[in-house]
This record gives C-alpha cells, sequence and structure tokens, in this order.
C-alpha cells in the first residue's frame, strides 16, 4: 500500500515535468526538525531572480503514520554567484504543511516555515542542489481544553537536496 | 489518451489518501497518555524546557494528552519545586542540588533554554480534570540524606486541594515511602530499581521503562490488579510497541506522535 502510494505519486508528478519549457522542474528531498519532506517544484526563472512554487509530503507522518501531512511552498532566490557550472544563489522561502493528529477530537496542527539559506547547484541542463536554511516556525493549533488557538514559535533548520532538469 | 492517464491517476491516488486517513486503530481507547515531564523531557530544540508552566500548558492543551508526568523536589525550606536532575549547574546555572537551595534562590533561576522561563513551584501549578503524576525525589545527593517525607506530604495535600479534579498519582522507587503516602489517601506508583523488587504488592501502580517489560508481564500486573504504566518513549515505533503491550498509561516524550499512535 505504502509503496502503491509512493509509485503513484511519483507519476503524478511526471506530469509536472511537461510545463512550458522557460521553467525548471526540481524534484528533491528536504529534511527538518518536523519530518523528512518530498518536494516537487517548478523553477521560473526571471533574469538573476529565480521563483519557484511547489508542494510535497512529509514522509514519516503519510508513509509511517498514515496520517495526510501536505505540504505547499514557494522560495525566491537571487543569482549570488555564478561560476560556468557552479551557481550560488540567496534563498527565502515559506513552507506550509498540515496534519490532523488526533482523529477522533479533530486536532489539526498547521506549521508555517519562514527560512531563509543558500542554493548551492552544479549543473547547467541537469543541476543539483543542496540548500541548507534556518529560520522559524510556528505551530498553530485549536485547544479545546483551553479554548483558544495556540500559537508556538520555535527556531527551525532544514537541509534539502534536489535534481533540477531545466527546459 | 494523456487526459484520461492524468484522470484516472488522479482518482487512485484521492482514492488511497482517504483510505489511509480512514484508517483507525482499534483497542488502545483505554490507554491515558502523559506528557513526560510536561511537553517531554530532554527534546533537542524544544520550544519550551520541560517541568516549566509552558510546556506543561502545551502538552495539556493537545486533545488527546490526558495528563503529565512532573518532576517534584523539596526545596532547602521545604517547599515542593519542580525540576528532574538533583543539581541546578546543567539546566539553570547554579552548582548546588535543589533540597539544599532556599526558596528565594529558587525563585531567581530561569532554565537554560532560549525562552529563559523561571522554574516552577508545584503549589503554583493549578490544572483541571486532568491525571498528574508527580515523581517524588527521595534522596539529597548532595548531602546524601533522605528527604523529609512529612515536608512533602504537607506540601503535596496542599497541592491535592488545589487540584481537586485531577487524579493524581505520586511515584516513588523508594520502597519505605509507599505506605507512608497510601495512609495519606495518595494513589502511589513504585518504580522498581531492578527486577527483583517488581514483585512488591503494596503500590497499586508500577512504572517500567518500555524496554523492560513484556506484554505477558504487562498483562499479569494488570490480573493481579495493579495499574502499568510505560515511559521512555521517543519515537513513534517505540510508542507503538508500548501500545501493543496495552499497559493502563504510556509517558511519551512525543505527545502528537503518541496521539496519532492511539488514534
Amino acid at each position: 500500500m505504502k509503496l502503491c502510494l509512493l509509485f503513484l505519486y511519483f507519476i503524478l508528478n511526471s506530469f509536472v515535468f511537461t510545463q512550458e519549457k522557460s521553467y525548471s522542474a526540481t524534484i528533491g528531498f528536504r529534511f527538518n526538525r518536523l519530518d523528512f519532506y518530498q518536494e516537487n517544484s517548478i523553477l521560473l526563472r526571471k533574469t538573476k531572480i529565480v521563483h519557484e512554487f511547489g508542494f510535497g509530503f512529509g514522509i514519516n507522518k503519510m508513509i509511517f503514520q498514515q496520517r495526510l501531512n501536505p505540504e505547499l511552498f514557494y522560495s525566491l532566490s537571487s543569482n549570488f554567484k555564478n561560476e560556468d557550472k557552479f551557481q550560488t544563489h540567496l534563498v527565502g522561502s515559506i513552507h506550509s504543511n498540515f496534519y490532523n493528529a488526533n482523529k477522533n477530537q479533530r486536532e489539526i496542527h498547521f506549521f508555517t516555515e519562514f527560512m531563509a539559506g543558500f542554493r548551492l547547484s552544479y549543473g547547467i541542463k541537469h543541476a543539483f542542489s543542496f540548500i541548507p536554511q534556518f529560520g522559524l516556525v510556528v505551530e498553530s493549533f485549536n485547544s479545546t481544553y483551553f479554548n483558544q488557538i495556540n500559537h508556538h514559535l520555535n527556531f527551525n533548520y532544514s537541509a534539502k537536496i534536489a535534481y533540477t532538469y531545466r527546459f | 489518451m494523456r487526459k484520461l492517464h492524468t484522470h484516472i491517476v488522479f482518482k487512485i491516488l484521492i482514492l488511497s489518501f482517504a483510505i489511509i486517513s480512514c484508517k483507525k486503530k482499534d483497542g488502545f481507547e483505554d490507554i491515558k497518555i502523559l506528557g513526560h515531564a510536561g511537553n517531554g523531557l530532554e527534546i533537542s530544540n524544544s520550544v519550551y524546557h520541560d517541568n516549566s508552566r509552558n510546556s506543561i500548558n502545551l502538552a495539556i492543551s493537545h486533545n488527546g494528552c490526558d495528563g503529565v508526568e512532573i518532576d517534584v523536589q523539596l526545596s532547602k525550606d521545604g517547599t515542593a519545586w519542580l525540576f528532574h536532575d538533583t543539581n541546578l549547574k546543567k539546566e539553570a546555572n547554579l552548582d548546588a542540588c535543589i533540597n539544599s537551595t532556599s526558596d528565594v534562590e529558587l525563585a531567581k533561576l530561569s532554565y537554560n533554554h532560549f525562552n529563559d522561563e523561571p522554574l516552577l513551584r508545584l503549589n503554583d501549578l493549578q490544572v483541571e480534570g486532568k491525571t498528574l503524576f508527580l515523581d517524588l525525589r527521595h534522596f539529597n545527593s548532595c548531602t546524601e540524606e533522605i528527604v523529609d517525607l512529612q515536608l512533602f506530604i504537607s506540601e503535596l495535600s496542599l497541592f491535592r486541594e488545589k487540584n481537586l479534579t485531577c487524579v493524581i498519582y505520586l511515584c516513588t522507587n523508594f520502597i519505605d515511602w509507599i505506605i507512608p503516602l497510601q495512609n495519606e489517601g495518595f494513589k502511589v506508583c513504585f518504580a522498581p530499581n531492578s527486577k527483583a523488587e517488581w514483585q512488591e504488592e503494596m503500590a497499586e501502580a508500577l512504572l517500567f521503562k518500555n524496554a523492560e517489560i513484556t506484554k505477558s508481564e504487562v498483562l499479569s500486573f494488570q490480573n493481579a490488579g495493579k495499574e502499568v504504566f510505560i515511559f521512555e518513549l521517543r519515537s513513534p515505533k517505540g510508542i507503538r510497541s508500548a501500545l501493543e503491550k496495552h499497559p493502563n498509561c504510556i509517558i511519551s516524550d512525543d505527545i502528537k506522535a503518541a496521539i496519532i499512535e492511539k488514534y
């Protein structure tokens, strides 16, 4: 079941790769203090600025704990250093994901990450990237015990490895 | 053709997600979940320090968390404070034992944590309708003396009066304290130091590490009329294995993971 789901997910991702040719498509894995995410995105390059729109899911929550844990993210990066195949970008990103911790009493936890870091990539048509980032994460959920929405702010870190295909 | 494939893949994907999210875990409903030292003990980068008020509030704010385990020690003045280690040096920058430190000094201290939270006095804690599991520290490691039980009992009695809607368990690994605490009307949980102490018959409840007890041993204690508490649960895998042993209660360092595994 789990393998089947993963397989289907990757098939779905293949449609993403057939977008307009001015775009790049990225597939990657990101580790942070919440989970280990599989992420897919489209990169739009405009001179030195790169916009990235993506989605993913938390592997531990989704596969091993059987909870839907979808993620959406956006990142904005600027070309910092360009040396032929080696490129360095400054990256700022916002990630948002959620899951329901308690199916009986419905307790949905929302996590919003505000991150900044670098994208170090190698390659032009086929590029491999490493993206270390640091920032903050806000956890929000509705507590029936205190009858209020709780927000908890904490430090966050993440590291992502990704493969990018440039159309 | 491609459109048809997309359509089929989407339908299968949505169906798979629905099956996963609707899969119900049965059989664990009667097992209570407590947060270890509030919202988890010694969790790296934790949002709040263990045994702090914020950590306890965060734990009990989760729908599905039945209460918290907290560590209780007496100050030099005989007041009960929440603190895990016997020495204050590592977590609060004072090279002294809690038992040898006055209330005035303790009130000035805060945890080595980015939230800079103050130490919490037991009787400043008030909770409604939860299970509170108080781990009592009987030994002063600085003077190598057993602390005064009567001072403990007077602090705990006051605490019980303030938290009448809560179920309170007192946990000790000192056999000599079981009967005096029971005589005061407290529910006592015994934490055996070794397997030789497993046969202790007075306590209503027993506390074990997950790795040191099996499912059949849990059942045999329950058949003898005792409640079983299991702790040292940090990973979802460990929590799952503890739930499968079907104790009365698990004390988890990761409350969200415990709630996910239970429901």
